[in-house]
């Protein structure tokens, strides 16, 4: 075996993929050239070297994991709640909208009343008092009347 | 499936796409070794290593649906990693620096960026003096070097899975191993001769 073939085998050789006989001649060769030995065995330890090389993780890296993934899943069950709340919202919506569309009421009636029942609401949170001693009277008027 | 498939892999994956995610700490413990060995090749920083391994656990999790039983389990996690370490690269190109800032004669602040080589105290405890010269040099290698080395030689990737990993031919695989290993070999006796790695103690 020439010194090319021998050197370009090397890394096989210490991957453990030549042929015995393949291993054998290139022994057999680096028993005799010098040049070559040099280099398999610089190649060598370069090998050991790297195949020892090691780095150990630190020791609460998967707690640290696992608690990332808790919140993921916890953000992800809210989300999933708030996309199920808003979905309901969008349906019932659309009863109220079609339920709308096939009455014989006029929409416009429909409206007026949902505008002054707002109106009324309104008030109360703007002007309690006044609500407050008109709702007094009506009682005072019922009290009186069946007296 | 392909037959090379580990059962108890098979299993945990399973009861992952089943919505049991505590298993997800057995998948962590077995590959957390070699997910943190590759981010701290990429960072060269304790803390940054810390951060992209639990970046490339969280990717795994996400993306654990997706996983067909096409490749080996480990494969796959060893080619999220990958990428996620090249990406973050991508992004925090800056050097490990800590800015100081002086007056100048006209009165004006000068920022400056000084490189901080000392490890911490922490890599101190995790990594020995051989084994950090090693990382260094590791580290100093191009990815496309730096990313087979890894492969091969720390986690003990046969050449197909690296190939399949990186998405390179086998041949191409190879040849970067060649020319890596030959860097490393040059770079060892620099470091040998300056009176560094102790390799000729073994040698003797």
């Amino acid at each position: 075996m020439e010194c090319k073939e021998v050197l370009s085998k090397v890394d096989k050789y210490y991957e453990k993929r030549l042929s015995d006989i393949e291993k054998h001649s290139i022994e057999k060769h680096l028993d005799k050239c010098n040049t070559c030995k040099i280099e398999y065995e610089n190649l060598g330890f370069a090998f050991s070297i790297l195949d020892s090389h090691f780095i150990c993780s630190p020791d609460d890296l998967a707690d640290k994991v696992m608690i990332k993934i808790s919140n993921l899943e916890s953000s992800k069950k809210r989300s999933t709640k708030l996309l199920k709340n808003l979905g309901a919202s969008f349906v019932a919506a659309g009863i109220l909208i079609s339920l709308l569309n096939f009455s014989n009421y006029d929409y416009k009636i429909i409206a007026r009343g949902f505008y002054r029942g707002a109106f009324e609401i309104n008030q109360v949170v703007t002007n309690p008092k006044t609500i407050i001693s008109e709702g007094l009277k009506y009682v005072k008027n019922f009290y009186s009347f069946n007296k | 499936m392909g037959w090379w498939f580990n059962l108890n892999e098979e299993r945990l994956v399973c009861e992952l796409k089943a919505g049991n995610y505590s298993v997800f700490r057995e998948i962590v413990e077995l590959f957390k070794n070699r997910v943190f060995g590759m981010a701290y090749k990429f960072t060269n920083n304790y803390d940054e290593a810390q951060d992209l391994s639990q970046e490339i656990f969280l990717k795994i999790y996400k993306e654990i649906g997706g996983f067909r039983f096409e490749s080996k389990f480990s494969t796959w996690v060893y080619r999220i990693s990958i990428n996620t370490c090249i990406d973050w690269k991508r992004k925090n190109t800056k050097v490990k620096t800590f800015s100081t800032s002086i007056v100048n004669d006209d009165d004006k602040a000068i920022e400056l960026d000084i490189r901080d080589d000392n490890p911490l105290p922490d890599e101190t405890c995790i990594i020995s003096e051989n084994q950090r010269e090693v990382h260094e040099l590791v580290y100093g290698l191009p990815d496309k070097y730096k990313t087979v080395i890894i492969m091969y030689h720390f986690n003990n990737m046969s050449y197909q899975d690296i190939s399949a990993a990186i998405n390179v031919p086998e041949r191409t695989v190879e040849t970067r191993l060649y020319r890596a290993r030959r860097l490393m070999k040059d770079e060892l006796i620099k470091l040998n001769e300056r009176g560094g790695y102790k390799w000729n103690a073994k040698k003797s």
